[in-house]
């Protein structure tokens, strides 16, 4: 399964935010969508996933343009996963696991006991089975974003969408959340995740999209759209990419420098 | 789950108990037994013994608990699925304008000097059209981004205050002899004038918006998390929330044209079911239905039996609701946090 655009522009009541953008994901795919703040990240996502029409061009799935199948056929092939939140209502892990489900139900269809052992699948895949029959409101940040990964499992859909999942999360539960995103892109799901911290695309991304202001967006593997100069060109920020040798494997980070300090300036610059 | 048919089994029991208990209180005091001899003699048909007594029962007091049952649990209902759909537990069922609607239609009509038949019809049409207003004004300002919600909001707030702008103006024109009069007291509600020909019209038109509501129940926990995500499990919102708001606003809209306008069930009653049952509206609207009925049912009785005057219904929901609104707020925030 695979979603794609070429020379897509999207943005808001006819104003295009983001022109000519190329781009395609896969079923097994771990792309990393980067970029600054304001860069368009979510504008680009909410075209993808249809919740906005593009301004010009179109996404296709499979070769087929989203804004011709149905929200139902959408839901079967892309799962959301938004950011941790909170609703109004205290709803129980499972039954929003089980919202997961709604794509492959009638309009006024309840979910019955095969889409109740699904939902219980997704729930163990993710190792979160304590907190089942716990109130979703009650749920830290992090355990949050386990749960909307185990309804977009639940949802059974072969592409992901992620809207920077691990945007709240303190440094050990982002590392684990982007251990099982990766675990599941093995298993054959597509996965996207927008982010707006590189870190997470040096860690975890085959393929990386960067959008930096009036660039658009370009496309490649890491190690050539995380270079020091395309970096420091999107952030508007001096930093050095560092590589360094962890257990045999090569692993690569950025490190932001601040601003040379002048040394005759005794006051804090205002 | 057995926490949830229990609380399911309680209501219905409280309502049944609540409802026979009702057909016994009144001016003239029927006892349960006579009670339930009297429904066993209509249920098999023969004519009952006193005709006074079988009148009174039939005639009088079993419309007026027929349609405190309905209206308990319709404002309910549709207070439960505002609250869903606009994601607020300190929305009500007449959120829309609904309430404001309907009892400008109804001080119109009496104004005009109206028959009690087209006030009803006048009430439960502006009802209508107010909510009307407010839903293409919302839809115009928001036009498709994403503050649709905060926009039919604040245009339902802007139509409410319009449509009550238009009762003030009502009531000014009125003659203070006979027809403000009359339009204060449709105003401060009541069931006093129901008969069963009302409950002809009640009924189906309660069930139009009802059951709709509860086939899209599990739907409708999912737009609590927001359109967005509603669209990406698989829901068109563009058609979906304009089925929630009508059903809803029908429910809100017949209730009120028959009995004026009763605040704080729609506001209160779900969140005590929230509290009972959890979230999950396929729990929720039945429960908000039962108690609805079983709060409304109590008010009533009251209304009717605690004063040598009957009070207007609407003065005691809010005097008897607002003290219990504030038990549910220190009691614990469980039902919305």
């Amino acid at each position: 399964m695979k979603l794609a655009c070429s020379g897509l522009s999207c943005g808001y009541g006819g104003r295009a935010v983001l022109t000519g953008i190329d781009l395609a994901f896969s079923s097994g795919d771990a792309l990393c969508l980067l970029g600054p703040n304001g860069a368009g990240k979510t504008t680009l996502f909410r075209t993808l996933l249809g919740f906005i029409p593009p301004v010009s061009g179109a996404v296709a799935l499979d070769g087929r343009d989203i804004a011709r199948l149905s929200r139902r056929e959408l839901a079967r092939a892309i799962a959301y996963v938004p950011q941790g939140h909170t609703p109004p209502f205290p709803f129980q892990v499972m039954d929003v696991v089980l919202m997961g489900r709604n794509p492959h139900l009638g309009i006024s269809q309840s979910p019955g006991d095969v889409d109740r052992g699904i939902a219980r699948d997704a729930i163990d895949r993710l190792g979160i089975g304590t907190l089942s029959e716990r109130p979703y409101t009650d749920l830290s940040g992090g355990e949050r974003q386990l749960v909307l990964i185990a309804r977009a499992l639940a949802q059974q859909a072969r592409l992901v969408i992620l809207d920077e999942p691990a945007s709240h999360l303190d440094l050990g539960n982002q590392v684990r959340l982007l251990a099982r995103l990766r675990e599941l892109a093995r298993t054959g799901i597509g996965i996207l995740m927008t982010t707006h911290n590189p870190q997470h695309a040096f860690l975890w991304a085959d393929r990386v999209a960067l959008l930096a202001g009036g660039a658009g967006c370009q496309v490649g593997p890491p190690d050539e759209m995380l270079s020091r100069e395309r970096l420091s060109v999107a952030y508007g920020v001096d930093l050095m990419v560092v590589e360094a040798n962890a257990h045999g494997e090569r692993v690569r980070t950025c490190i932001p420098l601040l601003p040379a300090v002048d040394p005759d300036r005794k006051t804090c610059p205002r | 789950m057995n926490r949830r048919r229990a609380a399911l089994a309680l209501a219905l029991l409280a309502a049944v108990i609540a409802a026979l208990l009702s057909l016994t209180l009144g001016r003239h005091h029927i006892p349960p037994a006579q009670v339930l001899s009297e429904i066993v003699a209509w249920a098999s048909g023969s004519p009952g013994s006193g005709s006074a007594i079988h009148s009174i029962l039939f005639e009088i007091r079993l419309p007026r608990i027929c349609a405190a049952c309905v209206i308990g649990a319709s404002l309910a209902m549709s207070g439960a699925a505002f609250q869903g759909l606009f994601r607020n537990p300190m929305v009500s069922s007449d959120m829309l304008g609904a309430s404001a609607g309907a009892g400008f239609g109804a001080a119109l009509a009496i104004l005009l000097g109206g028959h009690p038949a087209v006030v009803q019809t006048a009430a439960f049409a502006c009802g209508l059209l107010a909510v009307g207003v407010a839903s293409a004004i919302g839809h115009a300002v928001a036009r498709g981004s994403s503050a649709g919600m905060i926009a039919l909001v604040l245009a339902g707030v802007l139509v409410s205050t319009l449509f009550s702008a238009g009762i003030a103006a009502t009531k000014f024109c009125a003659d203070p002899t006979n027809t403000l009069p009359a339009i204060t007291f449709w105003l401060m509600g009541g069931l006093s004038d129901v008969r069963g020909s009302q409950l002809a019209w009640l009924l189906p038109l309660s069930a139009c918006g009802a059951i709709p509501l509860l086939l899209l129940r599990h739907r409708l926990d999912i737009m609590c998390f927001g359109d967005d995500e509603a669209r990406s499990l698989g829901i068109d919102v563009s058609w979906m929330r304009p089925v929630i708001v009508l059903c809803a606003t029908l429910l809100t809209t017949a209730s009120v044209a028959l009995c004026g306008m009763i605040g704080f069930v729609g506001l209160v009653i779900p969140h005590l079911a929230r509290l009972l049952v959890g979230a999950r509206h396929a729990d929720v609207l039945p429960v908000s239905c039962l108690l609805g009925s079983v709060f409304l049912l109590g008010v009533d009785d009251v209304a009717r039996c605690a004063f040598p005057l009957e009070v207007p219904l609407g003065i005691l929901c809010s005097l008897i609701g607002a003290p219990f609104f504030l038990w549910l707020l220190v009691r614990g925030r469980r039902g919305w946090q």
